[in-house]
């Protein structure tokens, strides 16, 4: 240390109090990065302990009469028009909060409920998401937890995907889209059920893709059949979630790789 | 007088106490901004131009580093808008008043006063240590979840604070270093002024150029703390939940905001920025036309016109500043009364920087001119200035400025105030006081091509600009404004869709910034070659001036000055008819060999009437 | 080289470098608490009726601390008389004093902030009205006032607990001590019904029973929840800014004194005359956090 007032000696020591400083004050600036670097590298990865070849299948039908769907909030558009000229589709003038057919209902999430984390199985693709004609499309969808979803943009115009995750631990992000770009990727960490995807600029664009820990999930077709594969065989419970119609869980068993279940779910009362 | 210690490279470059190391570590660093900054306008008036296609040359690279947003080398619209906040904040907060205030501030003010430093060395160093890491905060912000900031320069809530970015908060933190290190400079600056003037120095014997940086300095200690209150308010918005700004009944994307408290104000920010944002642009202004009085004063070998009346009118414009800031807010719906208030002090501060313009011109009149590349320079500004004041009388008054708002007049209205105007005194300065700096001078040839090329090259980008907003095109459109455009299917017939005729514009804006970014190229090279081989000066005082930072060695030692200074007189004693002194010199520190000398610096003695040199004495 | 002016006076000013310094350094934090409060004024005009809420911060506690800083900056002065007397020995004991002061100052603060982090506003989504719960009116006289909202302690829960956090946890009521303050009326309002209340004979709801005799409120009735946070609204918002920033003020300033009080002290026997002039620029800096303290006090507290 400096014994007398040196200024060699005070020097040196000015330059390492200010160095201390100044590294200080850089990784305030940085951790944040490294934070959160690490914290995406630090997981340990999981076992896959349910494999097999057996699947669930089945059918969900709707009980009562559905409400009369709400007029959505077009705006006029002239290059989404054109662009579902292109697609030969329309524009969507309602909402589409219950989709039957033949008695069906579509886009109910059908998942298994109270098993263990799953990994992605291999070969997995991404789970893809149009923007067509100013739709999103399928509307309603699933992936796994650290599965990639993919949106691509095939109008002549600029989307913007604002994803609102209510999960702590899935990150809201808004990301535009011009046309003919590439498509645009979200990884979600958290399992949710119906995160919501909209677009800023045309207010009528939705679309909700749950998010699960496993990959023993499906979304119900517009007729109410749905199929889940590559369980081995065994007691499930399996749960059949609708946007607005509630939710059933049913148990049922995989025996030589076959198990159905048709669950019945009822219009809430007004 | 100056003591010769072993100091070691870190501790005589790095973390230097010396405020001429610490002016050119300020002026290398704030270039480097000035230089990000006009890249990213480079790569936004692309997009402009092109909507849609992948930027050229360095598409590739953009996307490497930027990832999605750039994806094949496309400008994404939300990676434009952050390019264009950042290009905001960049170029005023981390390039110019880094450049006008810490860099000329700090090399100059010392040596035009007559000390042997600053009065706060180390606080010296402190403040250029607090703005590196700011600055390098706001370029992280490019590479982290989000991107960079997105919500304009301004950062108004209640999106600044939705908006998904963690950018936005990188850029609130960078801020408060920012803001932190103007602090500090200012103290430095106005005690230095008010303390260390050599004897004889008397307040009306400053150079013009210490007048403005003394003005700035108050600007910036006074304007900036109520910003930094409210990026500690936007903050603890983001990060803690708190409502300072969010107003009840806020909707988000089509949904009530929930988790909120509601019972703040978007105003209270619109408020407390501008308070800054007005003395901010005065800020950048006042110390270039500092510069460019004392370029102008060197060469028409003249005494300035009118030092009392600059003097009162910068003194005025200070003041003023602090009075004006709502003119930025007239179309928030304020009340005729408030708005008629500051419409008034709006146009009452013209009338001192009208005051500044034409006594800077005057002094042209009868002037013995000598087109030197800093003087040319110098009366660019003077008609840059005169465009941009003038065009920005619409928007003092209310009822125009509702239609000019937010449009690209006013772009091209304070474009042409800071780029042909403030950029072009500081290319003045460095070309003039480079010789003082380095010990050689600059390459004329290269410097002609530098000024002739940006001068071309700044009116044509931003004169269409004042064309495009008087037609009624708005700013920050990431596709150039072809949503609003006749050319769009959906606005046929539409009365005041923007014509192909403006659109075009943008066609010869983008040309026009490419060109003006190779004319820099000389510039960069001439910069480091002159300061390795260029030409070395033939004396102290290469431009014959008058003021005291001529009277060191070159580059001047650590302490400047090698005598004791005593100052005799006003600081521009060009061709004065009273002159005592002999008309003939063989001091080779003035330059003249022999030559008549037409000048007399300020701490030359006065000669007696016997025409001995009066006693060194301190003078009152 | 050699910096004029540090220690000596320039004659035509009067002063010494850093005095400007400090100086001016003060006017930059002038206009920093300046906008702070500015941000206060602006809110609190802005406020919806009754939303903004008085008498819940503890008077009695903030007067007190009021008199420690007033005592502390006394302490200071005159420490620097003492200092320019020569006397180092008895300028040791005041600073020791005033350090003591300043944490006293920090730990009631802190007791304050803790204080308000364990203590709820709990938002009905149906009203309560003061028939049924008296404790809860206030200084109201009406019985059927509709009772929106209910201030207190929650019996077992902490600081920072939200109602997502005691959903977690399994609760299904909450047993709240509601606050004897009621923040529906300010001080000025509660002393007018006081007189009122004298004058007249008709009294508050809640004047006959215990002011706090818990409530029990349901999980499901709960439409928001928060603790006394900066979250909680604007109020605690600019509370907790204002004083938060005052108290790293505070910390800053007494961290100055200690540094000049014990490493620093060599300067005293180098160049006393230098170690004076820092004294008393803290000093001048210890004045002005002091002099905030002064405005807060009041404008939180009192109005």
């Amino acid at each position: 240390m400096c014994k007398h007032m040196e200024r060699k000696c005070l020097t040196g020591r000015w330059a390492k109090q200010a160095l201390m400083t100044l590294s200080l004050l850089s990784m305030i600036a940085i951790s944040p990065i490294l934070v959160g670097c690490s914290s995406k590298s630090a997981k340990p990865p999981i076992k896959a302990t349910l494999v097999g070849k057996g699947t669930i299948g089945g059918r969900v039908t709707l009980e009562g009469t559905p409400p009369k769907e709400q007029m959505l909030p077009i705006t006029t558009d002239a290059s989404c028009t054109a662009s579902c000229k292109k697609h030969g589709t329309e524009l969507p003038r309602y909402t589409r909060t219950y989709v039957t057919k033949d008695g069906g209902l579509g886009d109910v999430l059908v998942t298994l409920i109270d098993i263990p984390p799953q990994p992605i199985p291999e070969g997995t693709a991404a789970l893809t998401i149009d923007q067509r004609g100013c739709e999103y499309h399928p509307y309603v969808a699933a992936c796994q937890v650290g599965q990639t979803v993919h949106v691509t943009n095939e109008d002549p115009l600029t989307h913007n995907i604002h994803t609102l995750p209510k999960v702590s631990g899935n990150k809201e992000v808004n990301k535009s889209q011009a046309e003919g770009s590439k498509p645009l990727e979200f990884v979600y960490d958290k399992p949710e059920e119906f995160l919501q995807f909209k677009c800023d600029v045309h207010p009528w664009m939705f679309s909700y893709v749950s998010v699960i820990n496993h990959p023993f999930f499906a979304v119900t077709s517009e007729d109410g059949h749905f199929e889940i594969k590559g369980l081995p065989d065994g007691k499930y419970k399996v749960k059949f979630k609708h946007r607005k119609a509630g939710e059933q869980v049913k148990e049922v068993e995989v025996k030589d790789g076959k198990a159905t279940v048709d669950v019945v779910l009822k219009v809430p009362a007004a | 007088m100056t003591a010769s210690h072993e100091l070691g490279f870190v501790r005589k470059y790095i973390f230097s106490v010396d405020h001429k190391v610490i002016g050119i570590q300020y002026l290398l660093t704030s270039l480097t901004f000035l230089l990000i900054g006009l890249t990213l306008m480079l790569m936004m008036r692309w997009q402009i131009a092109n909507p849609g296609q992948p930027v050229p040359v360095v598409g590739g690279l953009l996307e490497s580093a930027l990832g999605e947003p750039a994806g094949e080398g496309k400008i994404s619209a939300d990676l434009y808008n952050s390019f264009g906040a950042m290009h905001g904040t960049i170029m005023i907060f981390l390039g110019v008043v880094p450049l006008v205030f810490g860099a000329f501030g700090n090399y100059l003010v010392p040596l035009q006063v007559g000390a042997g430093d600053m009065a706060f060395p180390k606080m010296n160093m402190l403040s250029y240590w607090l703005y590196v890491p700011g600055g390098l905060i706001m370029l992280v912000s490019f590479f982290v979840p989000g991107g960079a900031a997105q919500a304009g320069w301004t950062s108004y809530p209640p999106l600044a604070t939705i908006i998904p970015t963690d950018g936005q908060t990188y850029w609130l933190v960078a801020m408060l270093f920012i803001i932190t290190s103007s602090l500090l400079g200012s103290i430095n600056i106005i005690t230095t002024v008010i303390q260390l003037r050599v004897p004889g120095l008397t307040w009306m014997r400053l150079p013009f150029f210490v007048w403005t940086e003394f003005v700035t300095a108050f600007l910036l200690l006074l304007a900036f703390p109520p910003l930094e209150a409210g990026c500690i308010l936007q903050l603890m918005d983001r990060l803690a939940g708190t409502s300072f700004f969010m107003p009840h009944g806020l909707v988000v994307s089509g949904q009530p905001a929930t988790g909120l408290s509601g019972g703040g104000s978007p105003l209270l920010w619109q408020h407390l920025f501008w308070f800054l944002g007005h003395p901010e642009v005065y800020v950048l202004v006042l110390a270039p036309m500092g510069i460019v009085t004392e370029v102008i004063a060197n060469n028409t070998r003249k005494p300035i016109w009118g030092y009392r009346y600059l003097v009162g009118s910068v003194l005025a414009i200070g003041f003023l500043s602090m009075v004006v800031w709502a003119h930025h807010m007239f179309v928030t719906g304020m009340g005729a009364g408030i708005a008629t208030f500051f419409q008034t002090t709006t146009t009452i501060i013209s009338i001192p920087s009208v005051v500044i313009m034409t006594c800077l011109m005057l002094s042209l009149w009868g002037g013995s001119i000598r087109f030197t590349v800093p003087m040319l320079f110098a009366l660019a500004f003077l008609s840059a200035f005169g465009i941009g004041g003038l065009t920005g009388l619409p928007m003092a008054l209310p009822m125009s400025d509702v239609a000019l708002h937010d449009s690209y007049y006013i772009i091209g209205h304070f474009h042409y105030l800071v780029a042909p105007g403030t950029i072009f005194a500081v290319f003045a300065g460095i070309y003039y006081w480079f010789p003082k700096a380095t010990g050689r001078h600059m390459n004329q040839k290269l410097g002609h091509v530098h000024f002739w090329g940006s001068l071309v090259c700044m009116n044509l980008i931003f004169f269409p600009m004042l064309i495009q907003g008087l037609a009624g095109m708005e700013r920050r459109m990431s596709d150039g404004g072809y949503n609003y455009s006749a050319a769009h299917p959906s606005n046929e017939g539409v009365v005041g869709a923007l014509s192909g005729t403006v659109m075009q514009l943008n066609g010869v804006i983008g040309w026009a910034v490419l060109a003006l970014g190779a004319f820099q190229l000389p510039f960069i090279y001439n910069f480091f070659s002159s300061a390795f081989a260029g030409r070395r000066v033939e004396s102290d005082n290469p431009w014959q001036a008058t003021t005291l930072e001529w009277q060191t060695p070159t580059p001047p030692p650590h302490g400047n000055f090698v005598q004791e200074m005593f100052v005799y007189r006003e600081p521009y004693a060009y061709s004065l008819s009273h002159s005592t002194q002999p008309l003939t010199s063989t001091r080779k520190s003035n330059g003249s060999n022999g030559k008549i000398l037409d000048f007399e610096t300020q701490n030359q003695p006065v000669a007696m009437a016997n025409g001995n040199p009066a006693k060194q004495e301190a003078p009152v | 080289m050699k910096i004029p002016y540090t220690s000596e006076i320039r004659e035509d000013t009067g002063l010494y470098n850093a005095k400007i310094g400090m100086w001016l350094f003060l006017a930059s934090e002038v206009m920093l608490f300046g906008g702070l409060f500015s941000a206060y004024v602006f809110l609190r005009i802005g406020a919806r009726e009754g939303e903004w809420p008085h008498g819940l911060l503890n008077i009695p506690i903030g007067a007190f601390n009021t008199l420690v800083l007033i005592t502390s900056s006394l302490t200071v002065a005159l420490s620097w008389t003492t200092l320019k007397a020569g006397d180092f020995q008895r300028y040791r004991r005041l600073q020791i004093v005033t350090l003591v002061c300043a944490a006293l100052f920090l730990g009631i603060k802190s007791w304050e902030y803790y204080d308000k982090f364990s203590h709820y506003e709990i938002w009905l989504n149906k009203p309560l009205t003061a028939k049924e719960y008296p404790q809860l009116a206030g200084h109201s006289t009406e019985a059927d006032l509709p009772i929106t909202s209910v201030v207190g302690h929650i019996e077992g829960v902490g600081p920072f607990e939200t109602l997502a956090s005691l959903q977690e946890a399994g609760m299904s009521t909450v047993k709240i001590h509601p606050d004897a303050f009621h923040y529906r009326l300010t001080a000025l309002q509660q002393a007018e019904r006081r007189k009122v209340e004298k004058a007249t004979g008709v009294r508050a709801v809640h004047a006959e029973t215990d002011e706090h005799a818990n409530v029990s409120i349901d999980v499901s009735h709960i439409a928001r929840m928060s603790a006394f946070v900066p979250k909680h609204g604007t109020f605690f918002a600019t509370y907790f800014t204002l004083t938060g920033l005052h108290a790293l003020h505070v910390v800053g300033g007494a961290l100055a004194f200690a540094f000049i009080l014990w490493p620093g002290a060599r300067m005293w026997r180098d160049d006393p005359k230098r170690y004076t002039n820092s004294v008393e620029c803290v000093g001048l800096f210890w004045h002005f956090v002091d002099l905030v303290w002064i405005f807060l006090f009041p404008i939180l507290y009192l109005l």
